[in-house]
């Protein structure tokens, strides 16, 4: 049981905080805690890879998201993957700047 | 000068230009107005505008087909059309036929057979004709004029068992002869037109208003144009007044229903100013197109679609009348593609490397041109009512509502419309 309790560690990229694991999120961190719009690091899972979305969280604002795999290296999408944008799994809030 | 005194002078100065007025500005701004008057856009004069120039194209029309008919009565152009108008209800009635079989007998004389022997009437009804013809009926104002010779011939060959003693001509008046309860006789004046004669016959007779389906040749295909004005609804846009045009043919399935297929092109539009009810994939294109490895996060504020659609529909028409467009309904499916897709955004660029903005909002437009095609992606709903626009022409008003079945066009977008659709249908004139 014990066992069983200790392996809440996700097999994500990151582990259990990723904000502390990785270096290159730690300082993307760091520099949107001052965004003057609501800002949001997420992670889920895409084409069998981790990813990092970070977004604009403001109510009124659009903002196309821009994902980031493990070692920090953003994505580049096509139209199709952009209209059919589907993570496998949940997405989980890592960090929001307010 | 000591510091204060240098700061008051500078705060003066700046208090001074930022009072100043120059009125004569305002002036040359209003000169220029008037010499290039703004546009406002006015959506429900627009709206307005097309209704009243429908409503005067329906009424020149409906003027048009008044003045066609009176042409058409009038006796001097077309003799048939009035002897046809006149006998059309002889058939309708066991009275009338009556009426006519007596009618036919007697116009079967010519002047030179001098006779107005009436064999009895064998086939339709025993009955003799002075039960038919009875004395009240005849009055000396009518219509079967019979010439003074033929008259004299026909009192000396006619033996009196013959002929109702009412019935013999007078030399002073016209014969007049009616039916039973007042039903009147038509004019026959074999002198002055014998052309009138041979069309006298029980046979049923055409009528004017008949439905041009009934016509072999337009039975099977019927062509119509139509152009309309609708509103198009999405979720998160506002609704944009558009309109479109474009023809349908109808082909027969059965007495009730119609195929109705053909092309149309209509314009659509839709507009998110509150770009949080903007679904996602409206700006895949243009997030594709953003240089992903610059690290910066665009966030869209405004977004505007403009699409021109070539539409195909292929519906299912009832006809409650069956034969008839008076009343109907429509469904089916539209396909089609699009002849111009333009997509316009406005955003800012946020970086993730530096925390800020990095841009001031900037414009982009991305144009498609016949990038897809949309197979049965529309569900149409119709209800129109027609009525006959002078002798080749049939319009109809058509209420219609398009949903969308799935995503449209390069950005895949719901999107729907509904308005109204005049319809105008050529029939061929008949001979």
């Amino acid at each position: 049981m014990i066992a069983a309790c200790e392996k809440s560690v996700t097999d994500l990229c990151g582990g259990d905080r990723p904000e502390q694991s990785l270096t290159w999120l730690k300082s993307k961190i760091d520099v949107l805690a001052s965004a003057p719009d609501c800002t949001s690091i997420s992670r889920s899972t895409y084409k069998s890879q981790t990813v990092f979305i970070v977004a604009n969280c403001e109510p009124n604002v659009n903002s196309i998201p821009a994902l980031f795999d493990c070692d920090g290296k953003q994505l580049t999408l096509t139209t199709e993957e952009y209209q059919n944008l589907n993570f496998t799994g949940s997405i989980e809030l890592i960090w929001k700047n307010r | 000068m000591n510091e204060p005194v240098d700061k008051m002078l500078a705060s003066r100065i700046k208090q001074v230009f930022e009072d100043f007025e120059d009125p004569t500005a305002d002036a040359g701004w209003k000169e220029l107005r008037k010499k290039y008057p703004g546009r406002k856009r006015r959506p429900l004069i627009l709206w307005l505008s097309s209704a009243a120039a429908l409503f005067i194209l329906a009424t020149g029309l409906w003027f048009a087909d008044q003045s066609g008919q009176l042409v058409t009565i009038k006796p001097a152009k077309d003799e048939k059309a009035l002897v046809k108008l006149k006998t059309a209800p002889v058939a309708k009635s066991e009275k009338a036929e009556k009426t006519v079989i007596a009618k036919k007998e007697i116009s079967d004389r010519t002047p030179e057979q001098g006779t107005v022997a009436i064999p009895p009437v064998k086939e339709h009804e025993e009955q003799p004709l002075s039960d038919v013809l009875s004395p009240v009926d005849v009055q000396p104002t009518l219509a079967l004029t019979v010439p003074v010779d033929a008259q004299d011939q026909i009192q000396k060959d006619a033996p009196a068992h013959e002929l109702p003693a009412d019935l013999h001509p007078s030399k002073d008046a016209p014969l007049v002869l009616k039916g039973r309860e007042g039903f009147p006789l038509i004019a026959i004046d074999p002198v002055k037109k014998p052309t009138y004669i041979k069309e006298f016959n029980p046979e049923p007779i055409e009528t004017e208003d008949k439905d041009e389906s009934s016509d072999p040749k337009s039975k099977k295909l019927a062509v119509s144009v139509f152009a309309g004005s609708y509103i198009n609804y999405s979720e998160g846009s506002e609704n944009q007044l558009n309109f479109g045009a474009g023809f349908v043919s109808d082909i027969r399935l059965s007495k009730n229903l119609k195929l109705s297929t053909g092309v149309s092109i209509a314009s659509n539009s839709l507009n998110y100013d509150s770009a949080q009810d903007l679904p996602s994939h409206a700006y895949a294109s243009f997030a594709s197109s953003k240089d992903a490895s610059s690290g910066n996060l665009t966030t869209i504020t405004s977004y505007h679609a403009s699409l021109l659609t070539l539409d195909i529909p292929v519906n299912v028409k009832y006809q409650f009348v069956p034969e008839s467009d008076k009343f109907y309904v429509s469904a089916g499916l539209s396909s089609g593609t699009y002849l111009n897709e333009t997509y316009a955004y406005q955003y800012r660029n946020f970086s993730t490397a530096t925390g800020s903005y990095v841009s001031q909002t900037q414009d982009q437009k991305i144009k498609k041109q016949l990038n897809d095609f949309d197979l049965g992606r529309t569900l149409n709903l119709s209800l129109g009512i027609s009525t006959g626009f002078g002798k080749t022409q049939v319009i109809s008003i058509e209420p219609f509502m398009k949903y969308p079945l799935g995503g449209l066009g390069s950005e895949n977008l719901r999107f729907g419309s509904a308005g109204v659709n005049l319809k105008l249908r050529f029939t061929p004139q008949k001979k």
